[in-house]
């Protein structure tokens, strides 16, 4: 039988001696390394932003405390100012280009106001935008497209007659890698030259986007 | 005026294949692009984090970021960043394939003030450049291998895959009807 004298003087058993140098707990309470004095501390963990700790007898549950997500990467902007005669014969205008965009948020400072998100690492990104297409009273083809570096994805196609303008937004929900790129474009047909215009009014021409995982 | 990846970058056949697979620009555009991504990360997050304080002790703010970023970075107090973008993988090659493609040999040209604020903001500048373009072509030869492994899964034809993925870009690539992201989408343009 071991009793305390073997191991040491004093009514607990210590460290040195192959013990804890406890003896009394309250409920979640662990053992840490503690190098002053070579010993063991007794302590409970301790909640993190939104991590939150139930310590129970003989029990520890660790669970997301919920409230908002912490999101690394996120960015909206608009067109402040219409930009006129970019499209409406088939050419391709890109958000931002002609216009630098006017920030709300940049959430990780990744987006440029020419209209360029760079994504900062390997991941899965929801990216949505449209455009409003004004002074276009043609019959043709309005298609808008959010080209990123591994694909262009046609998130808006529709064929209009003499519309007095054609709001052209979509989303999607894609792969980037670290430094890829994405920007928003729009293409109408239809006129005999490139005369309509894009407008810069009440943030109808946007584009936005975020990282939801990696 | 600075180089920046002034050693150059090779890559091998098949490292080229994967990547124009997937994108429309050749691989030394999208590098300048994300040089530009670079330069614009730490020139906003420089200002967004340190012009509050240069303010304080500054009655008038230059608006030219040339004069500005040098400015700041030389503040009492600043500390530099130290940034790395972290999990960047590296590609897999077969070592018989030779990394023979010059895709640059001559860096890309900085101003002195944008090297200042890449410096302040990335831990090593030239490194995450590099880094970049190698994790970007090993993503691509891994979307390549889960885009194409499956088909050659449910085609009958195939008794077995290649077990590198430099031989099945190979080999996929070698197809008659075989088309990558530039000639897909001249062909939709077309339609």
């Amino acid at each position: 039988m071991v009793t305390q004298n073997n191991w040491g003087s004093d009514t607990n058993v210590q460290v040195a001696k192959g013990g804890t140098g406890q003896t009394t707990y309250t409920n979640g309470q662990l053992l840490i390394g503690n190098t002053t004095g070579n010993t063991l501390s007794k302590a409970t963990l301790t909640e993190g932003s939104g991590v939150t700790i139930t310590n129970g007898a003989g029990t520890i549950t660790i669970a997301a405390s919920g409230g908002t997500p912490s999101v690394t990467s996120a960015f909206l902007a608009y067109l402040a100012t219409t930009v006129t005669n970019v499209t409406g014969h088939g050419a391709v205008f890109t958000l931002g280009t002609t216009t630098a965009l006017t920030e709300v948020f940049d959430t990780g400072s990744d987006f440029n106001t020419n209209g360029t998100y760079t994504a900062p690492s390997n991941g899965k990104y929801l990216l949505t935008g449209g455009c409003n297409i004004i002074d276009y009273s043609a019959s043709g083809a309005v298609v808008s497209t959010i080209v990123t570096s591994n694909g262009s994805y046609k998130v808006f196609i529709g064929e209009f007659s003499n519309p007095p303008s054609v709001g052209c937004a979509g989303s999607v929900f894609c792969d980037m890698d670290t430094s890829d790129t994405a920007t928003i474009t729009v293409s109408a047909a239809g006129l005999i030259g490139n005369t309509a215009d894009v407008s810069g009014t009440g943030r109808e021409s946007f584009f936005s986007g975020l990282i939801l995982s990696t | 005026m600075k180089a920046i990846g002034s050693k150059g970058f090779k890559l091998n056949a098949q490292d080229k294949k994967a990547f124009e697979h997937f994108v429309l620009v050749k691989p030394k555009k999208w590098c300048e692009d994300a040089l530009s991504g670079m330069l614009n990360k730490a020139i906003k997050t420089i200002l967004r984090d340190w012009l509050p304080k240069y303010k304080e002790t500054n009655e008038t703010i230059t608006a030219n970021l040339a004069q500005l970023i040098p400015a700041i970075v030389a503040m009492e107090g600043f500390k530099p960043y130290n940034y790395m973008t972290a999990n960047m993988k590296k590609a897999k090659r077969k070592d018989s394939n030779a990394k023979d493609i010059e895709i640059w040999d001559d860096g890309f040209d900085i101003e002195d003030w944008q090297e200042t604020a890449l410096k302040a903001f990335y831990a090593d500048p030239e490194q995450q450049l590099y880094d970049f373009m190698e994790n970007k072509i090993a993503c691509r030869k891994e979307a390549f291998e889960r885009e194409y492994e499956p088909k050659l899964y449910a085609d009958p034809e195939v008794q077995e895959i290649p077990r590198d993925v430099d031989d099945l870009i190979d080999l996929i690539a070698s197809k008659a009807d075989y088309k990558n992201r530039k000639l897909r989408e001249a062909d939709r343009e077309t339609l």
